[in-house]
């Protein structure tokens, strides 16, 4: 499938046209969303009902559209880890406080966990397929395994696949109580350096427009996606890669990047320690969460990253400072690696 | 009774779940290495909600108060996870919410997973339990009848709760013929469509429903005239029983099969719903059995059609369209088949 569009709402300048974006670095334990000006995107009557994750993904959503040129879409799928969290916390409190008095139904409505995908579709007058995934890091990734087994079917040519997650002060508060996050502000470039526990929380909406076939617009081709069963060994891990690439004709020698979902918590990074040994012998690999914070579904935030690098044959300074990256750049690797030893890879390639 | 420890804080949807997953894999008589290589698609629609609302309001006094225990299966995908890591299932794992329709999805999406090849038996369904949270929601809305639900009534007056868990074990044709195993039934068309409407209303003719039910059986490759009964959402809201009816009537015209909602028995489960009523299709089709709509007592003035009310023993049951409809105009339809 074809990546042929495709838009961000994260902590980064991702709204504009230019890439390499200009970066932003700054000293804090979060890291929040640069919202654009959501008027210009979504129409003010339907916006002032939206919630903030749902306005987030709706504007990349349509930002993805826009860019392939289309009007609608055949399917919506969205991946989220935690939903509509400040719908839900509004309607909890709401419980708490008036003592399940008077309450009114609008944050209940809108806390549900399809009411993103739902929303993009009421936009769009879709009546198609309608998706959400909701299994932690691996919510994104089942929306785009279950986009690729759409397309295979042929019945929709014209997907619309999202990875959202928002921040709110409570979540935050309570993962901060869970150790989750960095005690001490630090500047976020800095994060892959840190090497001590915890890491900056993120968040994010991005959206990608998938259809059969390559246009002028076209960013990458997705060329594979999967969720690994659980994994015993690390060993398994490579022998699960190799035969993941090997699918596409592909070995680890032929990446051109690798992207790793590290994020700068000494305890989570040396988990990925004999994974990034093993790749770095053949192939560059680079870290994005300095860039977005740890959020359930920040893979998606590196796809959108890696279909610009692919698009624009360019890997910022900010993203692979630690190998070079060869002239062409054909392919590129996504790897998450969750706590219960299952991994998640996503495979890009360059298209022409 | 699901065998884990009270002090753990574990939600009352993954227990719910736990109990109903580990009795489909001991029916669907797995292998120790088959059931280690099963993967898991489960669903529900607010996850450890049961005990997140307990630490809210100890946390929103102060922030640093509330058993952190308590919220930590707040995420939907807790309870997949622990079902799967209790069960030892460690194959692929993922889980669908969309609202209502949750589980209806998982049961698809798990059977298209088997018919593209990514796996060869999967356990799929969907569990909630009853929260406060919900119980309230639908309360806000106006749509929770205070005496039994009547759905497809004229004087239908909205739905009741309910809480439990269905999970089913998929397995591939080609699995199931090398061991020579008899399946209790089949799943043979599924589909999904977006009713594009309105965020929690159906539209009044129930486009969305009629096209997941059209695209089911068109997947089924079978005929509307073949459907021999229809598990119907029917929730016993004033709007979701309209809809649907004008729906089966515009697929069925003046000849439509037996139908009947079975949430007066259960209260509308939520996201388990799809996959507990996908378990009684089973059973409709094992036992050729059709299921009355309970307390229903007057036609819709808007509808030509009426519900079955009795308990229909010894009937040919060969073919199954089970509904489940969400939030977000997600409308749902399973085929469910003899093999």
């Amino acid at each position: 499938m074809y990546i042929n569009g495709c838009g961000a709402i994260s902590p980064q300048n991702t709204c504009g046209d230019i890439f390499p974006f200009p970066v932003s670095n700054s000293r804090t334990t979060a890291l929040a969303c640069r919202e654009p000006d959501y008027k210009l995107v979504i129409p003010p009557k339907v916006s002032r009902r939206m919630s903030r994750v749902v306005k987030m993904g709706v504007t990349a959503a349509l930002t993805a559209l826009k860019e392939a040129e289309l009007e609608t879409v055949d399917a919506v799928l969205a991946g989220t880890g935690m939903g509509c969290m400040a719908e839900t916390e509004k309607f909890l409190c709401a419980i708490t406080e008036d003592n399940e008095n008077y309450l009114n139904p609008a944050p209940f409505i809108h806390s549900t966990h399809n009411t993103i995908s739902s929303q993009i579709a009421l936009l769009l007058k879709c009546t198609g397929y309608n998706q959400t995934f909701v299994h932690g890091p691996a919510s994104f990734e089942s929306a785009l395994i279950d986009g690729m087994m759409l397309a295979e079917e042929g019945i929709h040519e014209n997907l619309l696949i999202g990875g959202i997650d928002e921040m709110t002060p409570n979540l935050n508060r309570i993962l901060k109580r869970f150790g989750l996050w960095k005690r001490q502000p630090i500047p976020n470039l800095d994060l892959m350096e840190s090497q001590n526990k915890g890491t900056l929380a993120g968040e994010g909406a991005s959206f990608f427009l998938l259809q059969q076939q390559p246009n002028t617009t076209t960013y990458a081709r997705l060329a594979d996606v999967a969720i690994s069963p659980q994994l015993r060994h690390q060993s398994d891990e490579i022998a699960y890669i190799n035969d993941f690439l090997e699918k596409s004709k592909l070995s680890p020698d032929h990446l051109d990047l690798c992207l790793l979902g590290k994020n700068g918590d000494s305890r989570i990074d040396s988990s990925y320690k004999a994974l990034e040994n093993r790749i770095q012998q053949t192939c560059p690999t680079s870290a994005y969460k300095h860039l977005c914070g740890e959020y359930a579904t920040a893979s998606a935030f590196a796809m959108w990253l890696a279909c610009h690098c692919l698009k624009s044959q360019q890997v910022p300074d900010y993203l692979a400072h630690h190998d070079p990256v060869g002239d062409h750049i054909n392919s590129v690797l996504i790897i998450n690696r969750f706590i219960n030893n299952r991994i998640s890879l996503i495979l890009l390639c360059a298209h022409q | 009774m699901a065998g884990i420890k009270p002090g753990w804080e574990i939600s009352r949807t993954a227990l719910l779940g736990l109990i109903a997953a580990r009795e489909a894999i001991k029916e669907a008589g797995l292998s120790a290495v088959q059931a280690r290589g099963c993967g898991v698609v489960s669903a529900n629609s607010v996850g450890g909600m049961d005990r997140s609302e307990r630490f809210y309001p100890d946390f929103l006094t102060n922030p640093s108060r509330g058993k952190l225990r308590s919220v930590k299966g707040h995420e939907c995908g807790f309870s997949t996870d622990f079902i799967a890591s209790q069960l030892e299932l460690h194959g692929f794992c993922t889980t669908i919410s969309t609202a209502c329709s949750s589980s209806a999805n998982s049961i698809m999406f798990g059977a298209r997973l088997i018919k593209h090849g990514k796996c060869d038996r999967i356990l799929v369904g969907g569990c909630d339990a009853l929260t406060r949270f919900t119980i309230n929601g639908f309360a806000s809305l106006k749509i929770l009848d205070p005496e039994g639900c009547r759905p497809f009534d004229e004087n239908r007056s909205g739905l009741n709760l309910g809480e439990g868990a269905g999970f089913l074990v998929l397995e591939s044709e080609s699995s199931v013929k090398a061991q020579q195993k008899t399946p209790i039934a089949e799943i043979t068309g599924y589909a999904n469509t977006c009713d594009a409407f309105h965020q929690t209303a159906s539209s009044p003719d129930g486009d969305g429903a009629y096209q997941a039910m059209r695209q089911a059986l068109q997947i089924a490759g079978i005929a509307p005239a073949q459907v021999d009964y229809i598990n119907a959402h029917g929730t016993g809201t004033k709007n979701n029983d309209l809809s649907e009816g004008r729906a089966i009537e515009q697929l069925f015209h003046d000849s439509p099969p037996d139908f009947s909602s079975t949430k007066p028995f259960t209260g509308h489960t939520l996201g388990a719903a799809g996959a507990i009523e996908a378990v009684y299709s089973c059973l409709a089709l094992k036992e050729g059995l059709i299921f009355p709509n309970l307390r229903w007592q007057s036609a819709m003035t808007d509808l030509a059609i009426t519900p079955n009310l009795e308990l229909k023993r010894g009937q040919a049951v060969r073919h199954i369209l089970s509904n489940s409809f969400g939030f977000g105009g997600n409308d749902s339809s399973l085929v469910i088949s003899q093999c």
